[in-house]
């Protein structure tokens, strides 16, 4: 198969992560947007949606963000499975492509969750052997998402930023970093969310952030009555969430960042008012900046 | 954290359990039905949420995912149990089976026949039946309308000859189905809703057959008279158009046999007649 060029590289700007609700209207309104995210297994086993994808790719820079690569899988990640998203990539030339510290797949079953992983010497180095084989496969880079978590393993030896960072320093892939899985996973630790933040702002550098999410979570109660946290991508970023995304921002600098509202999908209006409050953001650190340029995250091989 | 003190921290933590193991039983306990299955060995969660509860979480999430694209692909049977029964029945199938794959469009295969048993089911004798259909409904919407996909194995037909010049095919999505109940007509009272419109179909066994196929707008479906549903299996398994004719045909006078054949097969959606214009 001719591998199409790149849809373009992905703006330091804020984009929206495309839902297949949306695809007709994005294709026949063209809506200003200055980049889509989509997960690509939504579009594996659609040869519609896929079509469809296609022509919006032709007028947006895309991102790929998946979710069944379980980079933390002592298993691996599944070869068909990896092998389907080359195909994707080949096809689609995304901009930047993206899965999650974690883990779905296990003795052969895939499980439809981000599961948290212990941060270990062991799982440090079963994550670099999957990301390394990752990127071979896809002849690029990715970006691997920091995790929103509800439980912590005992025998977690890492700190959450240095792990990622270590996996980021050995095997050349990216960090992206979701400001509400840092809040999310800070609250339900029962920790400072600007405290977890700086310590992700200490163990990264610059050109190692290659993507920024914003999205809303739920509130709720376990069955014991404590707090809980869910990163469902079901409401709008919540006010902490926008302080920590700026700084975030005056930390690293202008990094393409996504809205991610998956669930109870709202309007596309809506999203591009989300999208049009993180770009303020931006442009805001834009203006403060001058002509200052931050390192970027070297994508692609 | 340099190297040595990550590895002097990671002597000074318990050594906790190999990766694999943690793994494999964490999953196991997201997919168990019984309490001691749910849980995990004392002190191996730590953190402010407690481990009951962070697993309690992690297994909404999974059966809740997968419940979902289940839902997904058998719309109609939500709506003809509701939805805690079709929860019940998803969860339960899925801790059975759960997928082998991350993406989840076809996961399914299968279910149909899981539901055909499922306790609760028996004053619903065509329940199986309509499961199968939204099955094949699922396969063809997932496919572009121009040609056949990898989801089936590629159906290119083979012209048939009509003489005159005229070629007969037939769309590669097309489908038969042939059912004791009327499952089409069924899906759509379910989907929209038409109660009263369900209980007589539902009151309604004979043989009923279906031709399914995917079209420019969507899933095509178009009812066919049971003697052209015999002779359209026929030529889609490549037998020759006058022997299809004449095993199809049954009791049927021959010029309502060939009136049906007309209506059914010739002036259908899913079939294209090229050659001289008459």
């Amino acid at each position: 198969m001719t591998a199409l060029p790149t849809s373009g590289p992905v703006p330091a700007r804020a984009g929206i992560g495309l839902r297949l609700p949306h695809h007709a209207l994005v294709l026949e309104e063209r809506p200003a947007a200055a980049w889509f995210e989509v997960h690509p297994e939504n579009y594996m086993a659609d040869d519609d949606a896929l079509a469809q994808l296609e022509q919006v790719r032709e007028h947006y820079p895309l991102s790929l963000h998946a979710v069944g690569l379980s980079p933390g899988s002592v298993d691996g990640p599944s070869p068909a499975h990896l092998a389907r998203l080359a195909q994707l990539v080949r096809r689609l030339g995304p901009g930047l492509v993206s899965d999650h510290l974690s883990w779905s797949q296990a003795g052969g079953r895939h499980l439809p969750d981000l599961l948290p992983l212990p941060y270990t010497e062991e799982a440090l180095a079963v994550v670099c052997r999957n990301v390394a084989r990752i990127q071979d496969t896809l002849g690029r880079t990715m970006l691997v998402e920091n995790p929103s978590t509800y439980l912590e393993w005992s025998h977690s030896a890492i700190p959450e930023a240095q792990f990622l960072a270590e996996v980021a320093h050995r095997t050349g892939c990216g960090v992206l970093l979701d400001m509400n899985n840092v809040y999310v996973s800070a609250r339900n630790q029962g920790r400072a969310p600007v405290a977890a933040l700086d310590a992700w702002i200490a163990a990264l550098r610059l050109d190692q952030v290659g993507e920024l999410h914003l999205a809303g979570h739920a509130l709720t109660h376990t069955p014991s009555g404590e707090e809980l946290r869910i990163d469902d991508h079901g409401s709008p970023v919540c006010d902490d969430v926008w302080a920590l995304y700026q700084r975030a921002l005056d930390c690293f600098g202008a990094v393409p960042t996504l809205i991610e509202w998956d669930t109870r999908l709202p309007s596309f209006a809506t999203l591009q008012q989300e999208a049009a409050c993180a770009q303020r953001h931006l442009d805001a650190l834009a203006a403060a900046s001058g002509s200052w340029t931050r390192p970027v995250f070297a994508n692609g091989r | 954290m340099d190297a040595e003190s990550r590895r002097s921290s990671a002597t000074a933590k318990a050594t906790g359990p190999a990766l694999g193991e943690l793994q494999a039983r964490m999953a196991a306990a997201l997919l168990a039905t019984d309490a001691a299955g749910q849980s995990l060995p004392a002190g191996w969660i730590s953190g402010r949420v407690p481990a009951a509860d962070a697993l309690h979480a992690h297994r909404n999430t999974v059966l809740g995912g997968l419940s979902h694209a289940l839902r997904q692909s058998y719309p109609a049977i939500d709506r003809l149990v509701g939805e805690a029964f079709f929860d019940r029945m998803a969860v339960a199938w899925a801790r059975t089976q759960p997928p082998a794959e991350p993406q989840l469009a076809g996961y399914g295969a299968g279910f149909a026949e899981f539901v055909a048993g499922f306790p609760g089911v028996e004053a619903l004798p065509f329940i199986a039946e309509l499961a199968r259909l939204e099955w094949q409904f699922d396969e063809l919407a997932r496919m572009r309308p121009d040609r056949g996909s990898a989801l089936q194995a590629d159906r290119s037909q083979d012209a048939i000859e009509l003489g005159g010049g005229l070629v007969l095919r037939f769309a590669a999505t097309l489908r038969v189905l042939v059912t004791r109940h009327p499952v089409a007509a069924l899906r759509e009272a379910l989907l929209q809703e038409d109660a009263p419109r369900v209980g007589t179909l539902a009151q309604s066994p004979g043989v009923h057959a279906q031709a399914l196929w995917r079209g420019p707008a969507g899933v095509c479906v178009r009812l066919l008279h049971p003697a052209a549903a015999r002779c359209l299996v026929l030529l889609q398994a490549g037998e020759a158009l006058p022997l299809a004719l004449e095993a199809s045909r049954g009791e049927l006078a021959e010029a309502a046999f060939m009136d049906l054949i007309r209506a059914d097969l010739l002036e259908a959606g899913f079939t294209t007649l090229t050659g001289p214009a008459p």
